[in-house]
């Protein structure tokens, strides 16, 4: 496993050559480098598994946003990214169906599934108890 | 009065001295002499001998051909060995033949004697004969030209040659298609001499092979009994696949194996390319550090796994549909790549990248060479699927386009739910990637 980085937004002071004038730019936190000099220029290994991971909430866990293999598809403005080896699926579909939405643990690698949404309480049923309490009195 | 005459000879019986009396009488006597010759001439007749003098009236048989003659001139016959021919021959005159029928004389001879009722033949001109008058042959010619004293019983001399278109002959075993004698012959002689000429020429054509048999035997056994120097040939033909063969560690061989034939090095060695005149610089095609140096020119396609050029380039140049650009083409029917099996940018044109300014690699649909800046792609790569808190705008992926949504519900309540979005960004494609967003 290969972490690039957690990426942020910015915007250049000039527009790089060739560059549409509404691109969105990132760059990562650490040194600044910016997102298309660094996927253009052979850090990525074409065979690998690429993700863009962040967390959804605060010190909760990174869930895996997109799953690509052409690092070029990525902008990882406000998220991790990451790159893993090993047998995936061949077509971008099955990728997102894969391990899109998946918590990734960054120390170890390991993709798992998502949390479970949490239980939540029927309002209308607490009106109705509370209703049937009242028609019980006497 | 009624003259009368005898039965049996029909002599008159004329009565005396009675007109024409001595008329009668006198043809009598000669009708008697006739007959007494004749039954005298034959009866106890001596055969005829040499060195015997005869008188006249004398008869004699020749014994060599069963005829009697009668001395009419007294002579001494010739001593021997002289034939009756012979002697009568050497002294014509002295003999008559008697006769009391047809004298067979065989064969006509010249310059002999015949007499009245000799009977001869000619066999080669098909004549038979009866003399009708004592004479002497002629010295020359035939029968015909003693014709004035014969009556010819037979002549078929003057019939000729039968003509051989006027006889037909069977040709249903032979096949002919001919139905008389002369066509069959003359169709014969056609096809004898067609079967010549074809000879003639058949002969020809043999003298001319072993004419040049000997020409290329002498050649090959030239060949074969060269052991150094240099084989000179006009070209080398294999028709058989396996015949050619360059045998040795260092040679070319041409290898047939049970399912393909190639041109391969013996063992581990290699094909050489060297210009006329040994230049120090040659091209090599071989298994083990192999190299090909100068231009392959292919006017066909080159079909292979593959083509690999190190230290080297493809140059390609000259299209067909255009000799001022260079094309590759790749197969539609599937999807096909130009790829980089490498980490970091591909060079093109010297530059790091793919520059409009630089070159470029053109899809053929694209109408004009690109421009800088020209968008030539475009694409909605996935960004992330996100649903948003309550009572508060939410961008996860900010940039991005919702391109799906779902609804989920709560186990615990369906009337309850959660909606995801797709979330999806633009992608334009200049000279690389670009993500955009916030026009």
């Amino acid at each position: 496993m290969i972490n690039h980085g957690k990426w942020v937004f910015y915007q250049p002071k000039v527009l790089p050559k060739n560059a549409p004038a509404n691109a969105l730019f990132a760059k990562r936190e650490s040194d600044n480098v910016d997102w298309y000099d660094y996927v253009n220029s052979g850090k990525f290994n074409p065979y690998t598994l690429k993700l863009t991971v962040a967390a959804r909430e605060k010190d909760g866990p990174l869930i895996i946003s997109a799953p690509t293999k052409d690092a070029t598809m990525l902008f990882p403005a406000n998220h991790l990214v990451v790159e893993l080896n090993g047998d995936y699926p061949s077509s971008q579909t099955e990728r997102i169906d894969k391990f899109a939405g998946r918590v990734f643990n960054l120390k170890t690698g390991k993709i798992s599934e998502p949390p479970r949404l949490p239980e939540v309480e029927s309002v209308l049923d607490k009106i109705l108890a509370r209703l049937n309490k009242l028609e019980q009195r006497k | 009065m009624t003259t009368k005459y005898t039965k049996n000879f029909g002599l008159a019986l004329p009565d005396f001295r009675q007109g024409p009396w001595h008329d009668l009488v006198n043809k009598d006597f000669e009708t008697i002499d006739a007959l007494v010759f004749g039954a005298m001439s034959q009866a106890e007749v001596a055969p005829w001998e040499n060195s015997h003098a005869y008188s006249v009236g004398i008869t004699v048989l020749d014994a060599s051909d069963a005829t009697v003659w009668m001395c009419v001139a007294a002579h001494t016959s010739a001593a021997v060995p002289t034939t009756f021919a012979e002697d009568r021959a050497i002294r014509p005159g002295t003999w008559t033949r008697l006769l009391t029928g047809f004298a067979p004389r065989g064969e006509w001879a010249q310059s002999t004697q015949y007499f009245p009722y000799d009977l001869t033949y000619d066999s080669g001109r098909g004549i038979m004969a009866l003399c009708t008058i004592r004479h002497l042959s002629t010295a020359i010619g035939s029968i015909i030209d003693d014709k004035i004293n014969w009556a010819f019983l037979i002549d078929m001399s003057d019939i000729g040659l039968m003509t051989a278109n006027a006889v037909s002959y069977s040709n249903v075993a032979s096949s002919i298609p001919k139905t008389n004698v002369q066509e069959a012959i003359d169709f014969l002689e056609e096809q004898v001499v067609l079967l010549d000429e074809v000879n003639v020429t058949q002969g020809a054509e043999i003298d001319a092979i072993q004419t040049k048999n000997t020409t290329q035997d002498t050649r090959l056994t030239s060949l074969e009994t060269k052991t150094t120097g240099v084989i000179t040939a006009t070209h080398f033909v294999a028709t058989d696949n396996v015949s050619t063969q360059f045998g040795g560690l260092a040679t070319i061989g041409y290898y047939m194996d049970t399912v393909n034939a190639a041109v391969r090095p013996p063992g581990n060695g290699t094909i050489y390319f060297q210009s006329q005149g040994g230049a120090i610089n040659y091209g090599t095609i071989g298994n083990g550090a192999a190299s090909f140096h100068g231009a392959l020119n292919a006017a066909g396609p080159i079909k292979g796994g593959g083509l690999e050029a190190t230290g080297g380039g493809v140059y390609i140049s000259g299209w067909a549909g255009n000799p001022n650009i260079s094309v590759i083409f790749l197969n539609a029917a599937q999807s096909h790549y130009m790829y980089h099996d490498a980490n970091g940018a591909v060079s093109f044109a010297g530059v790091p990248s793919v520059h409009a300014n630089n070159g470029r690699l053109w899809g053929s649909l694209d109408a004009l060479p690109a421009a800088p800046n020209t968008v030539i792609n475009g694409r909605l790569a996935y960004a992330g699927d996100a649903a948003g808190p309550a009572n508060t705008m939410y961008e996860p992926y900010a940039g991005a386009v919702i391109t799906g949504m779902q609804y989920n519900v709560f186990p615990s309540d369906s009337r309850v739910g959660v909606a995801y979005g797709r979330y999806r960004y633009l992608q334009l494609h200049t000279t690389s990637w670009f993500t955009v967003g916030y026009a």
